[in-house]
């Protein structure tokens, strides 16, 4: 293993999945990955492009998207520092499932598919890990369409505010409505009609550039959590 | 984080058509249109926030920026 790839192996270790994967079979994974540097608004590789590998975000904030064919921009998640990311095309080879994009400044170590795959044959217990990585991002997409279904814009929105606090990962340095808007697959104006409603019913408030949370457990109740 | 500039009306320049409809319906007179034909923050500390030019381009060249905090936090 190159003196380089010692930070993966630290990132390696903070991703709850690899939790209990011995360190020799991490450092196997680390061998020949690659550090990358993208900076705010650089796309870091393109949905439906061949498998750009396994990634896992070092520092900085990424958007995983994807676009209709009007160009309408749906963001299925957002990925924080100690986060892996596009394990699926990394597992089958095929294309990119979604695009992902740097929202800040990023640094990102990519590990080729071939190796992953190699790792995962030699390896029982890190292929668990990964399975229980990905099951939890199926029940995640699985509440995702839940929502998107069943729950209003308001519910919805209150849900991303409490998840944008509880979870320092997925913390956005800045937001904007049009960013919310395409993360819950709805309109900058009705995200603006829904932010009122918030501040209506006390969860929320305006001081300048901050949305506060005044009132963290009513926010709950308006996200039916 | 806390810089100004970034807690300013954010005007994607690529997409500002130079209509000055922002210009015009800003009500503390924090834009101004440049010779370049874009609009642009040229007071940014009078800015309050009010997010009209955000809701009133036509195109959605302008976003403001939030930051989201917990009540106790500030
Ligand atoms: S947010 Fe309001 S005060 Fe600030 S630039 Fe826009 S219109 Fe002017
Ligand atoms: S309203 Fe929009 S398009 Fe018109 S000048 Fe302002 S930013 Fe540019």
């Amino acid at each position: 293993m190159s003196e380089d790839s010692i930070p993966l192996l630290k990132l390696l270790q903070r991703i709850p999945s690899f939790f209990h994967i011995s360190e020799i079979h991490l450092k196997r994974l680390a061998e020949g990955a690659i550090c990358r540097s993208f900076s705010a608004g650089q796309i870091i590789f393109l949905e439906g492009e061949g498998s750009a590998g396994l990634w896992g975000l070092e520092k900085g904030h990424v958007k995983l998207y994807k676009l209709s064919p009007e160009g309408q921009e749906y963001i299925l998640r957002f990925v924080g520092p100690g986060e892996a990311f596009n394990e699926l095309a990394a597992l089958d080879n095929a294309p990119n499932a979604a695009s992902a994009m740097a929202v800040t400044d990023v640094e990102a170590w990519v590990i080729s598919g071939e190796v992953f795959n190699r790792a995962l044959q030699e390896d029982h217990e890190l292929s668990l890990a990964v399975i229980q990585g990905l099951v939890g991002r199926m029940r995640a997409l699985t509440v995702q369409v839940e929502d998107l279904a069943l729950r209003t814009v308001t519910a919805r929105l209150a849900r991303f505010l409490v998840e944008q606090i509880e979870d320092p990962a997925l913390a956005h340095p800045a937001v904007t409505r049009a960013l919310i808007a395409n993360y819950l697959a709805t309109t900058p104006e009705s995200i603006s009609r829904s932010l009122r409603a918030l501040e209506i019913a006390g969860a929320i408030s305006f001081n300048r550039h901050r949305i506060v949370i005044t009132d963290l457990e009513v926010l709950r109740q308006q996200a039916q959590l | 984080m806390n810089d100004m500039t970034i807690w300013t009306p954010q005007i994607d320049d690529e997409v500002c058509t130079g209509c000055g409809d922002c210009v015009d319906a800003c009500p503390t007179d924090v834009l101004e249109l440049f010779t370049t034909n874009v609009a642009a923050v040229a007071d940014p500390e009078a800015c309050n926030y009010c997010g009209i030019c955000e809701s009133i381009c036509p195109v959605e060249a302008i976003s403001l920026p939030y930051q989201i905090v917990l009540g106790s936090d500030i």
